[in-house]
């Protein structure tokens, strides 16, 4: 059975600071083209609303491989959560032709801790 | 899943009709096609002798559908659209912000920022003025052909009377509300101006503020800035927009009407927060609200849209 398996080294990050990730993957198929893709997404109350910022491709030749990953990260918008929006990061590992993916989760923001609007008014 | 762009607020703001707006010009469009109908098309189709007047009524609806309609298409498809295109711009001068020096042009210490209130009290009261106009000309056609005849020969059709006085009543508040805002024309404006042109998260914003003319009557001045999240959806066929509050602080507040001619102030948003933000469907917006109190009188109420940038880190 494939597999494709993300590992990031922290998923918490400073705007515009280089992404550590490593891929493997086991494929009962190969050669495959493995796509990497860094976005964020809304949600909340609203409509989602979702920007893939980042996109790059490489190939996997043989059936089982691994590769390092490194990447500056976008510095806007800011990881946060509020009472209507929390604008959540995210990278995510496919193989289109085969219907395989692996996502995570990322923290983007100054601090590298999400901005909180839920206790924000001063008082 | 659909993708839509993400966009940072700038200072090229592109005029939009706001969402709004759309009852304004459904009931523009109501309006004309109720006249279309019922003083053109139902004459014609039974055969009424006054073409001349089915006619004219044809022709005088068509300029309110028109409005109507087209007033709601295009706040329709704006929303459709990407409404500004400034994220990569944004972004880059973020990134050269955080790890270069910070030249005084990124600071927008090179230029002042006068603010605009989002509306004009003219253009405000211009606008009831009209609406209130085309409501009351509209509502008033049967009411003088139907009820007051009606009354006058004591043959009352009190389904048409209690029908007519919903929309009668809502001509009244027209009237009221244009009156208040012609009376709040003579109030003094204030003009508020920041010492940059790129206000930014933990940065001291200085802000100056003049008001020219009377402000013996203002028996209180409150500045305050806002920060406010906003989500649309969908609910059923109609597009709702919530606000949240979540962030307020008072800027100054001004009890003595000398100290309200001029001043300046410094204030600080926190640099935990998020700056402004827009995408397709959900936004962080920055407020600055001015509020006079002005006793037996309409108040001084001005907000001012503010776009804020990220910190700068070095």
């Amino acid at each position: 059975m494939s597999a494709l398996t993300l590992e990031l080294q922290q998923d918490h990050y400073e705007p515009g600071a280089t992404l550590n990730a490593g891929i493997s993957w086991q494929l009962d198929e190969a050669p495959a083209t493995i796509h990497i893709r860094i976005g964020w997404r809304t949600s909340g109350i609203g409509t989602e609303d979702l920007e893939v910022v980042d996109v790059w491709t490489f190939d996997a030749d043989n059936n089982q491989g691994s590769q390092q990953l490194q990447r500056q990260l976008p510095d806007f918008p800011y990881s946060f959560t509020g009472k209507l929006i929390t604008v959540t990061w995210f990278i995510e590992a496919s193989i289109d032709s085969q219907n395989i993916t692996s996502s995570s989760d990322l923290v983007i923001a100054p601090g590298e801790q999400e901005i909180d609007l839920n206790n924000a008014t001063p008082g | 899943m659909a993708e839509h762009m993400s966009v940072v607020g700038s200072h090229q703001k592109q005029k939009r009709l706001p969402g709004c707006m759309i009852p304004f010009f459904g009931i523009f469009a109501f309006a004309g096609f109720a006249v279309m109908i019922g003083a053109g098309i139902m004459p014609l189709v039974n055969g009424e002798d006054d073409l001349g007047q089915a006619i004219f009524a044809l022709i005088f609806s068509l300029p309110f559908i028109g409005i109507g309609a087209g007033g709601i298409f295009v706040i329709l498809r704006q929303r459709r659209s990407n409404p500004l295109s400034g994220l990569d711009e944004q972004a880059q001068e973020t990134r050269d912000a955080n790890y270069n020096y910070a030249s005084p042009e990124q600071l927008g210490l090179d230029q002042e920022l006068e603010l605009k209130a989002s509306s004009s009290p003219v253009a405000r009261t211009i606008v009831i003025l009209i609406f209130a106009l085309i409501w009351n000309g509209i509502t008033s056609i049967p009411i003088i052909q139907e009820v007051i005849p009606g009354f006058q020969s004591g043959d009352i059709d009190w389904g048409l009377t209690i029908f007519m006085s919903l929309f009668a009543l809502v001509g009244l508040a027209l009237i009221g509300g244009f009156v208040y805002s012609f009376l709040a024309l003579k109030n003094p404006r204030p003009q508020l101006c920041l010492h940059t042109s790129q206000p930014r998260l933990g940065q001291p914003l200085k802000l100056q503020m003049d008001i020219p003319g009377d402000t013996h009557r203002i028996a209180n001045l409150r500045i305050t800035i806002k920060g406010n999240e906003s989500a649309t959806y969908r609910r059923g066929t109609d597009t709702v927009t919530s606000t949240e509050l979540f962030y307020e602080a008072d800027i100054c507040e001004i009890m003595d009407s000398v100290d309200m001619r001029s001043g300046h102030f410094t204030f600080t948003i926190p640099a935990n927060l998020m700056p402004s933000w827009k995408a397709d469907n959900n936004e962080i917006t920055w407020q600055i609200e001015l509020k006079g109190d002005i006793p037996h009188w309409p108040d001084i109420s001005e907000t001012y849209e503010l776009t804020v940038y990220p910190e700068l880190r070095r």
